[in-house]
């Protein structure tokens, strides 16, 4: 049942077509992942397959070529599978929204159900880690198509709550990683302090590929509200009193710069950063952030 | 300043409340909203809330100046005209106040940006703020409490016209007077209802508030011509005095002149500004009625030699004629009258008087705007008696009061003159000073002048002469003294002028010092002064003196430190004497030199330096003087003003001005006691007049003409004397351009010249010059503000 609950038949479509359309993208951007990390690694035969030229001579199998005379070169299966990690934010202000139909939590399940799909489709192994103030629950990287259910319904299940603290949270997966992997990370970044953001630098230091998808509720991105209003933050239990007319400006300027800041300090680490809002469909921004991809890899 | 609807004013400030109380009460309650982002609104909340706080009561303010530039508008709010720029003044500077505050107060809650300007500004603010106090203060003050907005509220009024004679100048075949009478009466008319009217002239008459319209329009046209006016000025403090307890508050002044200078004096005008500023700022109107067109040929007052001449004595009458206008030729006609004893008479109620005249003419070119001199001689032999006579111009001009003007004169015996003299004394020269050419026994001139040696003088009856003069007497003995002070007592004029025979045994001789002289003299002979280097002059004390009227005129042409008196007499003056004393004249060296005794109804004048030494003068030694030494015009005039003055030779008041008090003498012995006295002022007939104290005075000599007085003392007496005009009186010379802003003060008054003028000028000063299109503007632009600032304020977000 989750699973049409975030993935639509029309979203199903999407990604379908997302995944028609970009075949070549979604291969590449795999491709690309598979490239450099695993370059000498010692990993499990899988297969064999005939030579062509282009093709290392170190990766013919000569056992086979003395038997039969023809170049066959060997297929690992780190060429084929990549082990991803969704790192899922279930703090209380992902369960936020003003006046969408999705609340971050769900877009950002929604976007990481996407992503599973792909994986899954490619028999990527992908896990989920979710976590609030410390890491919640976890599932191991599976690339079987059951995956993407139990990740929804793990998902789905989950109730945002609690404070987020960010830092200990990441270190804590830092730790748990034994292979490099793609690290996909949802999450609001509504942090008490944005240095607590050097955890992912640890993350991507650590040969891991991070990407962050910064997910905030439409309201958070363009600050409709109008006249006195009492804003209240569950998650800090503090309020303010204030006109939102005079407020706005400000608090704009304060947001652009937020985003900004996290886009540099991700940028400096290597570390792909999406800006995302629960106004923009997911589809087309995972679309978008792909083809992106694609074009600088 | 001042407000139309009072009313309107105080319901809008009231108003004003509103905004205020729904502004501090009615805060709109804030809508509870979770939201996450919190965090990037506390970082600018605490700037955004003092921001906010500043954008309200901005806001507030805005709003409430709105409300309160409406309330104004429909108030009315307007002041007199010329304070109008003071208030504008005001206005600029309290918008510069109002943007200074907000300017601090922006600065003061949000510290952050603007720290170090907060001083400065607040200074600038207390600097401005103070300077609109003052600006408002002297605004305010410059208002005058006028009372603005209602052209129909009545009003307190001063209307005041000219009468003075001037004002009978006519043009246009309408006098000044009439036109003035014409427009006040409409000025009248045209007064909001319900007006308290004062109406004045000139004449030193107390003010008041007419009864009604109607009354103040009867006197306004019952008003005629005056010849006892005060200056315009004088009669306008007056009258605002009373226009100050008028009991309305609304005054206004109306002048009606013909801006002649006579009438307009600058004394005192600060205070007048002052008055005139606190009792009518912007309400005093002068309507001009004269013009500058003038064409007028008047005479002069005429100068007689003397108004009184002995017998056969002629008549000389010195009199100009100027001319306002082209060169003109006109003849001037004297007119003298034949008395008739029987005449003046009252018959069918008129004043019969004289028809029969000598008469003389003259015929003149006086320049363009200039005058010409004129002199007749009068030699017909006249009998004793008072006699009238008129000069006036043939033909018609624009006024007709300064075409004639009349003269009394009398005709009586000579004075006699007893000049009393040792035998080594001449009196030639003396006598030849009093008559000219005179031989002795025979009158020449005014004065038949008989002189007496001294050893003779027990013969001689002192009371048939007018004036006794010594010249340089031997002692006196007592009876003589006494013969003397009687003969003073009665009225006689005494004369002792001493030098060097009043000397025994070195000293003063003993006679001229006893009680009976001293009683003469009033004063006590010390010892001769001898001053053998020249350097002591008599000088008179002054010029007041009647008897130094003939030196006026001349003062600065006397020199009498050119002819020094060697010695004198010294004399103890008492420091409280029986009688009037005055020392007329005095030596250069302080000493007294001619002293005047007034013993009941006579005079004894001492001179205490000889007129007349002996011929005979031991060689070498120096006379007491040298008065009449090279061209003695000081002793010359001196000896002749004393004569006269002790005969009494004007004592009379034959020709005064009007409002002068005429004065004759009156000796019962030659006069009757009682007259009837022939006015010359129309409709009026005869009226009774006594003398008292052997005087006649008059004082009612208000109008120009002959004044005629008839009584009967053995028979008919008639006597009198002629009163003009002051020449002020007909000067038509009017005021320069400016001269009357220094009386009145620059911008104190509004000129017009005709009715359609007046009454633009009263809707102006009533309804004040009006605030409602500045305020309506200022209400626009408060209102354009409050909508931007509202919407940039409270903008909605794109897409809301």
């Amino acid at each position: 049942m989750s699973v049409e609950k975030y993935l639509k038949p029309n979203v199903i479509h999407q990604i379908k077509r997302l995944d028609l359309r970009a075949q070549f993208v979604v291969k590449g951007f795999l491709h690309g992942l598979h490239a450099s990390p695993f370059h000498g690694y010692s990993v499990q035969f899988a297969e064999h397959r005939k030579y062509t030229p282009g093709d290392e001579p170190r990766t013919i199998d000569w056992q086979v070529y003395a038997k039969t005379d023809k170049y066959y070169v060997k297929k690992f299966e780190a060429e084929t599978t990549m082990q991803g990690y969704l790192v899922m934010d279930l703090s209380e202000s992902m369960d936020y929204t003003f006046r969408q139909d999705l609340t971050k939590f769900d877009y950002a399940i929604c976007l990481a159900a996407a992503l599973t799909y792909l994986m899954v489709s490619q028999q990527d192994p992908v896990g989920l880690v979710t976590f609030s103030d410390r890491i919640r629950e976890s599932l191991a990287p599976k690339s079987k198509r059951a995956q993407l259910n139990n990740v929804l319904s793990l998902l789905a299940k989950a109730r945002p709550s609690g404070k987020t603290r960010f830092r200990e949270s990441l270190n804590q997966l830092t730790g748990m990683l034994r292979h490099k992997s793609l690290i996909m990370v949802f999450s609001d970044l509504l942090m008490e302090d944005i240095e607590e953001i050097d955890a992912l630098y640890r993350l991507a230091h650590s040969g891991h590929d991070v990407i962050v998808f910064h997910v905030l509720d439409e309201a958070e991105v363009s600050f409709p509200f109008t006249g006195a209003c009492l804003f209240k933050d569950l998650e800090t239990d503090q309020d303010l009193n204030t006109n939102a007319d005079q407020a706005r400006a400000d608090y704009l300027r304060a947001v652009n710069d937020y985003r900004e800041d996290l886009a540099k300090r991700c940028r400096n680490n290597r570390i792909d950063y999406v800006p995302l809002d629960t106004s923009v469909q997911f589809d087309k921004a995972l679309t978008e952030y792909l083809l992106n991809r694609r074009t600088r890899t | 300043m001042a407000v139309a609807n009072l009313f309107v004013l105080l319901l809008g400030a009231g108003l004003l409340a509103v905004p205020i109380i729904l502004h501090l009460l009615m805060q709109p309650k804030p809508k509870p909203l979770v939201f996450p982002g919190l965090r990037f609104l506390q970082k600018t909340a605490s700037s955004n809330r003092r921001q906010l706080r500043v954008r309200q009561w901005v806001l507030l303010l805005l709003r409430c100046l709105l409300l309160l530039l409406l309330a104004l508008a429909l108030a009315g709010p307007a002041v007199a005209a010329a304070a109008y720029a003071n208030w504008l003044w005001v206005i600029g500077i309290g918008a510069l106040w109002l943007v200074a505050s907000l300017v601090v107060y922006a600065v003061w809650t949000n510290p952050k940006r603007a720290r170090g300007l907060l001083p400065a500004m607040a200074a600038l603010w207390l600097l401005l703020g103070g300077w609109l106090g003052w600006n408002v203060k002297q605004a305010w003050s410059a208002g005058g409490g006028q009372i603005l907005g209602q052209a129909e509220a009545p009003v307190s009024a001063l209307i005041l016209i000219d009468n003075a004679p001037r004002m009978s100048y006519r043009w246009e075949n309408r006098s000044s007077l009439d036109r003035a009478q014409e427009l006040a009466t409409a000025t009248v008319g045209l007064l909001p209802q319900d007006s308290e009217v004062c109406v004045l002239d000139t004449l030193d008459d107390e003010p008041f508030f007419s009864v009604d319209s109607a009354a103040a329009k009867k006197r306004i046209t019952t008003l005629e011509i005056s010849y006892l006016n005060l200056p315009l000025p004088e009669i306008l403090q007056r009258g605002l005095k009373l226009l100050g307890e008028g009991k309305h508050e609304r005054r206004e002044v109306y002048l009606f002149t013909d801006l002649t200078r006579a009438s307009w004096s600058s004394e005192k005008s600060r205070e007048l500004q002052e008055k005139l500023k606190e009792i009518a700022a912007g309400s005093v109107f002068v309507i001009d009625v004269g013009t500058n067109q003038i064409m007028n040929l008047g005479i002069s007052n005429p100068q007689l030699q003397s108004a009184v001449v002995a017998r056969g004595v002629p008549l000389r009458i010195d009199v100009n004629l100027g001319r306002q206008g082209k060169a003109l030729e006109r003849t001037l006609e004297l007119e003298i009258e034949q008395p008739d004893d029987s005449l003046p008479t009252i018959r069918d109620g008129k004043t019969i008087v004289p028809d029969k005249y000598w008469k003389f003419a003259q015929s003149v070119l006086v320049p363009e705007n200039g005058a010409a001199a004129l002199q007749f001689e009068f030699n017909e032999p006249l009998p004793r008696g008072v006699y009238h006579g008129r000069l006036s111009i043939q033909g018609t001009d624009g006024m007709q009061l300064d075409n004639e003007r009349y003269f009394t004169f009398q005709v009586r015996d000579s004075w006699k003159v007893l000049l009393v003299h040792p035998s080594e004394v001449s009196p030639a020269d003396i006598r030849e000073i009093i008559a000219p050419g005179s031989v002795a026994g025979a009158a020449a001139g005014n004065y038949d002048c008989t002189t007496l040696d001294q050893a003779q003088i027990n013969q001689v009856d002192f009371n048939q002469f007018n004036a006794v003069i010594f010249l340089n007497p031997l002692p006196l003995e007592e009876a003589t003294w006494r013969q003397l002070g009687d003969y003073v007592r009665r009225g006689g004029g005494l004369c002792m002028t001493l030098g060097q025979n009043a000397i025994g045994d070195g000293k003063v001789d003993g006679r001229f010092l006893s009680e009976a002289a001293r009683g003469v003299l009033g004063v006590e002979l010390t010892f001769a002064w001898s001053r053998p280097e020249g350097d002591v002059f008599l000088r008179p004390n002054g010029l007041a003196h009647p008897l130094f009227q003939e030196f006026r005129p001349i003062e600065s042409n006397l020199n009498w430190s050119a002819f020094p008196v060697y010695s004198h007499w010294g004399v103890e003056v008492p420091e409280k004497p029986a009688t009037p004393l005055q020392v007329l004249a005095s030596y250069s060296d302080r000493q007294p030199a001619l002293v005047e005794n007034v013993l009941d109804k006579g005079r004894v004048l001492l001179l205490t330096t000889p007129l007349a030494e002996p011929t005979r003068r031991t060689l070498g030694k120096q006379p007491w003087n040298d008065l009449f030494v090279g061209r003695p015009l000081p002793a010359w005039l001196l000896t002749r003003e004393m004569v006269s003055y002790l005969v009494r030779l004007e004592t009379d008041s034959l020709n005064v001005e009007t409002g002068q008090l005429a004065t004759l003498t009156n000796d019962l012995r030659e006069y009757p006691e009682n007259y009837t006295l022939f006015t010359p002022k129309p409709k009026q007939g005869t009226t009774k007049v006594s003398a008292a104290n052997e005087q006649l005075r008059y004082r009612f000599t208000d109008y120009p003409g002959q004044y005629r007085l008839k009584g009967i003392l053995d028979g008919p007496v008639l006597r009198g004397f002629s009163v003009n005009a002051h020449p002020s009186d007909t000067d038509l010379t009017r005021l320069e351009p400016g001269e009357l802003d220094t009386i009145l003060g620059p911008g104190g008054f509004q000129l017009a010249k005709d009715q359609n003028q007046i009454q633009r000028q009263q809707g102006t000063a009533r309804k004040g010059q009006e605030f409602y299109p500045l305020v309506i503007l200022m209400l626009l632009a408060v209102f354009a503000m409050e909508y931007l600032l509202g919407n940039r304020f409270y903008r909605a977000p794109a897409g809301s």
